[in-house]
C-alpha cells in the first residue's frame, strides 16, 4: 500500500497547527492591552504546566496531583538564583549562607529550576510509578503537600514560614513566555514519538497485554514522569519571572484544579487536547475576569458579580465532563483538514 | 541441552487468592512440538494456572522454561525467557494499528535480530493482518482481533504460546482458523499450551489435555478420548 505525503506529514502538521494556535493567540493578545497581555503570559505559563502533565498523564494514563511540587520548586530555585545577594541576605536572613552567593542569570536559572524539578521527579518516582488509579492520585497529592510543607516552613532555604520571596527580576515578556511554550510543546511531541511513550500508550489501553508482551511499565513510567517533572519545573521558574514573587501557598491545590481542568477540557489523552484545553480555558478566564471588573461594548457596560469567575469556570467543566469527558478534541490529534482518507478509524468489521 | 528439556515443565503450582487455594498442586509438561489442553469448568483454575506461570500473580512450586527456573520473575522477564501468553479475551491494543501491535508484541523477544523474519512468518500464518497492517485494531472482528493476538504473541519469538481461551466469542469459521494456525505453530517445533471450554474440540486436538477440577488435575485424556461422552462429562461433572 503506497501512501501519500500527507499519512507521512499528518503527525508533524498537528505539531505545526498547535505552533501556530498558540502563536496566533499570542500575536493577537498582545494588541488588546497591557492587562490582557500579563494574563495571558500567566495562561502560557499554565500551559507549560499542562503540557507537562500530558506528558505524563495522557501517556501514562495514571493519574498525577502531585506535578505542581515540581513546579514549586522550579520557581523556587529561580526565585533564590535570580534575586540579588544583597537583597536575599536582608529579606532571608534564616537562609543556608551559601544560597545568599548562589546567583544566575535568569535563563540559566529556568533550566537549572527544570533540573531541580526533574530530579525530584526522578527521586519519588521509583515508588509512586508502581502504583496505578486511586492509588497514585492519593500518593502524588501527598508529595505536592509534602512539598508544600517543606517550603512554607524551611526558612534554611527560603523566606520564614508562609512569607513571600520578593525581588526577582522584570526580565520575562509575552514573547519570551510563548517561544517556551512552543519549545515544550515541540518537546511533548518529540516524546510521543519515542519508544517509551509508545510502549506507555499500549500499556494504558491495556495493562494486561502490555505485560504479556514483555513490557516494563514502571521503568517507562519513571523515565516519562521524570521527563514531565523537568519542563513542570521549567514552568514554575516562567511562574517565578511572570509573577516575581513566590510564595509556597501559590503551588497548591487551587493551581492543581486549574491545571488538571484545563487538560481534562481539552481532552487529556492528546497533545492537542493539552495546548486547546489550556487556551479555551485560558481565554474564558480571560473574558470572564473582564466581565467582572466591567466591560465596555459601545455605550453599554456588561458586568458580572465578583466571584462569578470561578462558579462559571466549575459549570462549564461539569457540563463538559458530562456531555463530552472525552473533551474537546476527543483524545485526538489534529490533522490535515484536506486528507482524503481518514487518519486510522477504518471501515466497521464485516467478518462477523 | 537435551532435547527432553525443551518447553516448558511445572511442578507442585498453587495458587491462592486471600487464603482460598484457587490451583492446587499442578503438575504440568508442555514439550516441544506438542499442543497440550487445559480444560475444566469456570473457577476450576485454569486462567489462574496460566498467569502463575507468567508470574503475574503470587503463586508455590516451580515453573521451568526450556530447563530454565523463571520463578519469581517479572511477567516482562518471564517472556524474554521463551514463553509467551495471549491473554483470555484477546486484549489487543485497541486504539492501536494492527502493524503496531505487532511491533509491540516484539518488545519481549529475547533478540531483535530475525525481527523481520518472524513478522513475515506471522503475517503468512494470518494473511488478514497483513491486508489490514495500517487498521485500528480495535475496529477488526472478534476473529481478527484473536489473530492479531496471537500474532502479537509470536512476535516475541517464543518457544512456548499459551493461549488463554481462544475460542471464546468466536464464531465456527474463526475458531477453525486459530485452530489451523495452532497446529502450523506446533508442527514448527514450538510447545502450546491452550485452555478452553470446548472440551471435545481441544481434546481432539491436542497430544495430551489435562483435566482441571477444584484447583487439581484429576483427569488426563487422550485425543481418541474426544468422541467419548462419558470420559468428557466425567471430566467435567466428576
Amino acid at each position: 500500500m503506497t501512501r501519500g505525503l500527507w499519512w507521512r506529514l499528518g503527525p508533524l502538521w498537528s505539531l505545526v497547527s498547535l505552533l501556530l494556535i498558540v502563536y496566533a493567540v499570542t500575536v493577537v493578545t498582545s494588541y488588546l492591552g497591557e492587562s490582557v497581555q500579563v494574563q495571558f503570559q500567566y495562561a502560557l505559563v499554565n500551559l507549560v504546566i499542562v503540557v507537562a502533565l500530558y506528558m505524563f498523564i495522557g501517556t501514562s494514563g495514571v493519574l498525577s496531583f502531585g506535578h505542581v511540587a515540581f513546579v514549586a520548586l522550579g520557581a523556587w530555585t529561580v526565585g533564590l538564583l535570580t534575586i540579588e545577594s544583597d537583597l536575599k541576605r536582608n529579606l532571608l536572613s534564616d537562609m543556608f549562607p551559601f544560597l545568599f552567593e548562589v546567583q544566575a542569570p535568569w535563563l540559566p536559572a529556568i533550566l537549572i529550576g527544570g533540573i531541580v524539578g526533574g530530579l525530584l521527579a526522578l527521586l519519588v518516582a521509583p515508588v509512586l510509578m508502581r502504583l496505578n488509579g486511586l492509588q497514585a492520585g492519593i500518593a502524588t497529592f501527598a508529595l505536592l503537600l509534602v512539598v508544600g510543607q517543606v517550603l512554607t516552613y524551611w526558612s534554611s532555604i527560603g523566606p520564614r514560614s508562609g512569607q513571600s520571596m520578593v525581588g526577582i527580576p522584570d526580565v520575562l515578556d509575552l514573547q519570551t513566555t510563548m517561544f517556551f511554550a512552543l519549545g515544550a510543546i515541540v518537546i511533548a511531541w518529540l516524546f510521543q514519538r519515542t519508544r517509551p511513550a509508545r510502549l506507555l500508550r499500549a500499556a494504558r489501553e491495556d495493562g494486561i497485554a502490555a505485560a504479556a508482551s514483555g513490557i516494563n511499565v514502571v521503568t517507562q513510567r519513571v523515565i516519562a514522569f521524570a521527563l514531565s517533572g523537568l519542563i513542570a519545573g521549567i514552568a514554575g521558574g516562567l511562574f517565578a519571572l511572570t509573577n516575581r514573587v513566590v510564595q509556597a501557598s501559590l503551588f497548591g491545590i487551587e493551581l492543581t484544579f486549574i491545571t488538571l481542568a484545563m487538560l481534562v477540557l481539552g481532552g487529556m489523552l492528546s497533545l492537542s487536547g493539552a495546548v486547546i484545553g489550556a487556551l479555551v480555558f485560558s481565554v474564558i478566564d480571560l473574558v470572564l475576569v473582564r466581565l467582572q471588573n466591567g466591560l465596555e461594548i459601545g455605550s453599554v457596560i456588561v458586568s458580572l458579580p465578583q466571584g462569578t469567575r470561578p462558579i462559571i469556570l466549575g459549570a462549564i467543566l461539569v457540563l463538559m465532563l458530562i456531555f463530552r469527558p472525552s473533551g474537546l478534541t476527543g483524545g485526538r490529534e489534529i490533522v490535515w483538514p484536506f486528507r482524503r482518507t481518514p487518519p486510522l478509524p477504518g471501515v466497521p468489521p464485516t467478518n462477523e | 541441552m537435551p532435547s527432553g528439556d525443551l518447553g516448558l515443565v511445572v511442578r507442585g503450582l498453587s495458587v491462592a487468592y486471600a487464603g482460598v487455594p484457587a490451583v492446587r498442586g499442578v503438575d504440568l509438561d508442555v514439550p516441544a512440538g506438542h499442543a497440550i489442553g487445559l480444560i475444566g469448568p469456570n473457577g476450576a483454575g485454569k486462567s489462574s494456572t496460566l498467569l502463575a506461570i507468567m508470574g503475574a500473580i503470587p503463586h508455590q512450586g516451580t515453573v521451568k522454561v526450556n530447563g530454565e527456573d523463571v520463578d519469581g520473575l517479572a511477567p516482562e522477564k518471564v517472556v524474554r525467557r521463551g514463553i509467551s501468553l495471549v491473554p483470555e479475551g484477546r486484549h489487543v491494543f485497541a486504539g492501536l494499528s494492527v502493524k503496531d501491535n505487532l511491533r509491540l508484541g516484539g518488545v519481549g523477544r529475547r533478540s531483535q535480530d530475525g525481527s523481520a523474519d518472524t513478522l513475515d512468518y506471522v503475517l503468512g500464518l494470518f494473511p488478514i493482518l497483513a491486508e489490514f497492517r495500517d487498521r485500528q485494531a480495535g475496529l477488526l472482528s472478534g476473529g481478527q482481533q484473536q489473530q492479531l493476538a496471537i500474532g502479537r504473541a509470536l512476535m516475541a519469538d517464543p518457544d512456548i504460546l499459551m493461549l488463554d481461551e481462544p475460542s471464546l466469542g468466536l464464531s465456527p469459521t474463526a475458531v477453525d482458523t486459530v485452530f489451523d494456525a495452532l497446529a502450523t505453530i506446533r508442527s514448527a517445533g514450538k510447545a502450546v499450551l491452550v485452555v478452553e471450554q470446548r472440551a471435545e474440540f481441544t481434546v481432539a486436538f491436542c497430544e495430551r489435555t489435562y483435566v482441571l477440577h477444584d484447583g487439581t488435575i484429576t483427569l488426563t485424556l487422550k485425543p481418541e478420548d474426544a468422541t467419548n461422552v462419558d470420559v468428557l462429562t466425567k471430566a467435567y461433572f466428576g
